[in-house]
């Protein structure tokens, strides 16, 4: 299916993965997007309207799950004249990603199949009948031991238990591997191939191509090689910049090829889609390690924007006004949360969510780098419990309609408050619409709650947890995902708010307008705002005197 | 049966299930490759890689069998008074 977008559009729609994402936008969509600034901003609240109380959820604005859902990936408009070819390569990259799925079925039956013989091997009853029957039993004993060791079958596959999992890092420390491995790695490979497609650039660089080829050949010192010539010769962010469409498979090559036995596990999540990398691909650091250092049950102070600041905010509610919002507000570690007055006249509310605040990597602040790792890795952290604070402060009635807008480290933080059980029971979050963020892993507690994702393929963070542009997997065929990239390979300028900003704006007006189709319940006249200043935790007087 | 033996005989049948899984995913490995490249897709790496991972199951398979035969034996040989 290949449909042009818009007139003239520096953009061209090129694959639906999932499902439809041109259906009929089901609201209005044509609404003022960014006005003068002229509601209340001071957080008072006069000019609120009555709440009602939330209808019942089937009927809320969440409509049919089956609408405004599935996943697409734009690319850069193509020569006309090359149309065929285009859609040969679409075509390509699908059945290579629909391969690479295959894949991962395969090598997890042989995983599982090697897990039965050493559970076998390792069973104290098939030892403990040897008495009863020793030459058979050695004969057994025997047979599986080569079933689980021989290299030109399974390979070196202990896996399971105790004795299995000491038996696979000392293999995987002797650079033994097996065949379950050796078929992820194929799969990884396609993955790669598929993502090419779409970026030639990485094929074209022969630079980049060598690293790539390195790592998927289990080359370790022409990586190591092909690295370290990247670097010099583009510096670090050029290189990252080149290789975050396939960041996430070349690290999971790496990690599975390799000695360190420490990363196997988190090599396997990225392959297989399972789960969130347990830990960083390369050292094999355990991630939640890293982020239970980050403590606090989290605070929120409302405080006042400067005028400048104020003057930023929409009037309306719209998708781009929240972004533009929150690019007002800023990394300066505070939040925003605003009531608007629905076309249905309901006045729902939106919690606005910036990304990672510069300075120390561990401040007072939950959006330090800290904070942002623990957003993206734990399922609650200090950044999601202070904008519950926030939301708290605020003080929408019980069962109020709310809508979660983040970028980065925030989109991640409001997936946390989304998939919070206990904040949904309180609240009815109806939306969450995560910008640049890791969240392929998160899940809402109310499974009525609309999401939305977009990402630039060219942005690292969002490929944080594993998942990126080589994603063969059908992770949320219920979310609306838009992953797409611009020409504007270099990060961190194409993680920025603004830069997102734009391409919404300018670049991805499908996409804009269907997840302003789902906003239309917030898109109406701002009558309140708030910005919070977020903290680990409560100043230590305030603590004392609660 | 006691249940010592009983248990080998289950290990035994999971290693026969296993060793026709094993050649179920031989062949989706072969089905792969021939849509792939049936679809000019097939990156040129992906013929070798894909005939060592036949050859792989292959042998697996015949492991995993002559496993089960030899539990299975175990198994019998335990359970006899």
């Amino acid at each position: 299916m290949n449909e042009e977008i818009g007139p003239e559009p520096p953009f061209r729609r090129h694959a639906h993965v999932n499902g439809p994402v041109n259906g009929p936008v089901d609201g209005p969509v044509d609404g003022p997007v960014n006005g003068p600034v002229n509601g209340p901003v001071d957080g008072s609240m006069s000019g609120e309207t009555e709440f009602t109380p939330p209808p019942p959820r089937p009927g809320s604005v969440n409509g049919s799950p089956q609408e405004e859902t599935g996943s697409a990936r734009w690319s850069p408009r193509h020569d006309p004249q090359d149309g065929a070819g285009r859609e040969k390569a679409e075509r390509a990259a699908r059945s290579l990603r629909a391969a690479a799925r295959e894949l991962v079925d395969v090598g997890v039956a042989i995983h599982e199949a090697a897990a039965h013989a050493t559970a076998a091997l390792t069973d104290g009853a098939t030892l403990g009948a040897l008495p009863r029957a020793p030459l058979a039993g050695c004969l057994a004993q025997r047979s599986l031991l080569r079933a689980v060791t021989n290299g030109k079958g399974l390979g070196y596959a202990p896996t399971g238990g105790r004795l299995g999992a000491l038996a696979a890092k000392l293999g995987a420390m002797a650079g033994a591997e097996s065949l379950a491995v050796r078929v992820l790695a194929t799969s990884l490979r396609l993955r790669v191939a598929a993502v090419t497609l779409d970026h030639p650039e990485l094929a074209d660089d022969p630079m980049l191509s060598r690293l790539v080829e390195a790592a998927a050949a289990d080359r370790d010192l022409e990586a190591v090689r092909a690295l370290r010539a990247l670097l010099r010769d583009r510096g670090a962010v050029r290189t990252l910049s080149g290789l975050a469409p396939v960041f996430g498979e070349v690290l999971a090559l790496r990690a599975l090829l390799d000695e360190n036995p420490l990363n196997d596990a988190a090599a396997w999540l990225i392959a297989t889609g399972k789960g969130y990398a347990s830990a960083d691909p390369i050292i094999g650091m355990s991630n939640r390690a890293v982020a239970v250092l980050d403590t606090g049950e989290g605070a929120a102070r409302p405080v006042d924007l400067t005028a400048a600041e104020a003057a930023r905010l929409g009037t309306q509610g719209s998708l781009l006004g929240f972004l533009r919002n929150i690019s007002a507000v800023g990394t300066t570690g505070r939040a925003l949360v605003q009531s608007v007055e629905g076309p249905d006249g309901v006045v729902r509310h939106v919690v606005q969510a910036p990304g990672m605040r510069t300075g120390r990597p561990d401040n007072d602040s939950p959006q330090d780098l800290l904070g942002a790792f623990s957003s993206a890795v734990l399922d609650s952290s200090p950044y999601s419990r202070a904008l519950a604070r926030a939301v708290e402060a605020y003080g929408p009635p019980p069962g109020a309609e709310l809508a979660l807008i983040g970028h980065s480290a925030g989109g991640a933080a409001i997936m946390n408050l989304a998939q919070d059980a206990e904040f949904c029971a309180r609240y009815t979050v109806t939306h969450a619409v995560a910008v640049g963020s890791p969240v392929d892993f998160k899940r809402p507690a109310d499974p009525r709650t609309w999401v939305a994702s977009v990402t630039n393929q060219h942005d690292i963070i969002p490929t944080l947890d594993g998942q990126g542009a080589g994603n063969c997997f059908d992770l949320h065929p219920d979310w609306y995902v838009v992953d797409y990239f611009d020409s504007t390979h270099l990060f961190p300028l194409c993680h920025s708010i603004e830069h997102y900003i734009a391409n919404i704006a300018d670049d991805l007006p499908d996409a804009r307008d269907r997840i302003d189709g789902r906003l239309t319940p917030y898109r109406g006249p701002v009558v309140r705002s708030q910005a919070y200043l977020l903290s680990d935790r409560a100043p230590r007087a305030e603590a004392s005197a609660t | 049966m006691p249940a010592v033996p009983e248990r080998i005989a289950v290990h035994a049948e999971v290693l026969r299930s296993d060793a026709r899984a094993l050649a179920e995913c031989a062949e989706r490995l072969r089905r792969i490759e021939a849509d792939l490249e049936a679809g000019g897709a097939a990156p040129q790496w992906l013929r070798e890689s894909v005939r060592a991972h036949l050859a792989a199951c292959a042998a697996a398979a015949t492991d995993l069998t002559e496993a089960a035969t030899r539990m299975r034996g175990y198994a019998e040989r335990a359970a006899r008074p």
